[in-house]
């Protein structure tokens, strides 16, 4: 019940405020209170909740079509603070890390990323390997002993069982296994020297959505080839020809579902 | 800062209506962000101190600067944030509510987005526009008023033109 002596004479910002929670207890209950006594307010109350729309759904819909191929690759132009130049690198790591602490687990982002994440993991693998030239690989450990050690922190990430006897391939050159982490979800590299072509890399992150044959696409100039197993989603990327790196991947597929 | 690249980029479309101001706005963000990576204060939101960093930038530089070359302001029924190619990929359902929110004069328009798309408090509204709390409650009450005038959202495309009012 209300004081008499003190009429309830409420405003639109409050009904607002109330609709909108940013109200103390003391205050939604003197605003309930009033609701229930003047039919009128609940009326004024009932045309004011009708312009709740579905805005945040509607917004993530939008932030869909932002174009984040030139987002992504001007934000690669910019210098970082902590480590000018692997600006890619500084990217995902500080990506990886910040997810971490948390900062940036907001579901809006992450509601994004999930439904881009079956296309959109070849796009971050191929802005990142579109800045490889054949001096990135250079002076790398190739021994095996480093190979099996760097192929057992992918197996660790990915549920995989790597073997340095199955990433052979004639012609090309094993440089490097690393993970890389985009927004929590890991993504591992294997990166191969082809004397002819520079850089080629073989990529696999987990998925689930199916097994999937040979497709192939092109991005940043490069040719890709990609496949799915039931756990995992793999692709092929390099300057190789598009035959080339399906017979690659026809390889690569059988010894490793065996 | 990557992550928030996404939403800064819907927020710069909010304010200008101009997908390429947009993106420069973005830019621009994050260009300020990392000069001023210092001032950043740790374990704070970092996608509210970058959505402030955009409001700035679009208040005193790029919205300043437009009015000042006389090329004016885009109009909401003139460049409707979703283009014909693009409204055809997203459901009808949220382009009704985006042409609506963009009929909003622009002090409206953000503080709607703010606190109903970012689900900022009033308060972190307040701080992001840099104005007071009052300021933020009538400009949502007054939207709410405008945006309580339209029919219900329906799920069936009826023509562009008969959406507004």
């Amino acid at each position: 019940m209300t004081d008499p002596l003190r009429p309830t004479i409420l405003s639109d910002e409050q009904l607002v405020a109330y609709l909108d929670d940013q109200l103390d207890t003391e205050q939604r209950t003197r605003i309930d209170a009033a609701i229930n006594e003047d039919p009128a307010l609940n009326l004024r109350l009932q045309w004011l909740a009708r312009s709740s729309l579905p805005f945040k759904d509607a917004y993530d819909e939008l932030g869909q079509q932002a174009p984040m191929d030139r987002l992504h690759a001007m934000l690669d132009t910019l210098p970082s603070p902590a480590r000018p130049a692997l600006s890619r690198r500084w990217f995902l790591a500080a990506a990886a890390g910040l997810v971490v602490s948390g900062v940036l687990a907001d579901r809006l982002f992450l509601g994004w990323q999930l439904s881009q994440q079956k296309t959109n993991w070849r796009g971050l693998v191929a802005d990142y390997m579109s800045l490889y030239v054949p001096q990135t690989l250079e002076h790398l450990p190739t021994d095996e002993a480093t190979q099996r050690a760097q192929l057992r922190t992918i197996d660790a990430r990915l549920g995989l069982n790597l073997a340095p006897a199955q990433l052979t391939l004639p012609r090309l050159d094993f440089k490097r296994a690393q993970i890389l982490e985009y927004d929590g979800v890991p993504i591992a590299q294997i990166t191969y020297l082809d004397p002819a072509h520079g850089p080629m890399a073989l990529c696999v992150t987990r998925s689930n959505s199916g097994s999937r044959h040979f497709a192939q696409e092109r991005r940043h100039n490069m040719n890709v080839v990609y496949w799915a197993d039931t756990e995992h989603a793999w692709m092929l990327i390099g300057h190789n020809s598009m035959a080339d790196l399906e017979d690659i991947a026809k390889v690569l597929r059988s010894r490793l579902s065996a | 800062m990557g992550q928030h690249l996404a939403r800064l980029w819907r927020y710069g479309l909010l304010l200008s209506r101009q997908r390429h101001v947009a993106e420069d706005l973005v830019q621009a963000t994050c260009v300020r962000a990392l000069e001023r990576a210092g001032q950043f204060v740790p374990g704070t939101r970092m996608d509210r101190w970058l959505l402030s960093i955009l409001h700035s930038i679009w208040l005193n530089e790029v919205r300043a600067r437009r009015v000042r070359l006389g090329q004016g302001l885009v109009n909401a029924d003139e460049a409707l944030s979703f283009d014909g190619e693009h409204a055809a990929q997203t459901h009808v359902m949220a382009a009704q509510v985006i042409r609506r929110v963009d009929a909003l004069p622009e002090t409206q328009r953000e503080t709607v987005y703010l606190a109903y798309v970012e689900g900022l408090s009033y308060r972190e509204v307040a701080e992001v526009l840099q104005v007071p709390i009052g300021t933020v409650m009538s400009r949502l009450a007054t939207a709410r008023l405008k945006l309580a005038e339209y029919p219900p959202l329906h799920a069936v495309p009826s023509s562009t033109s008969g959406e507004r009012r």
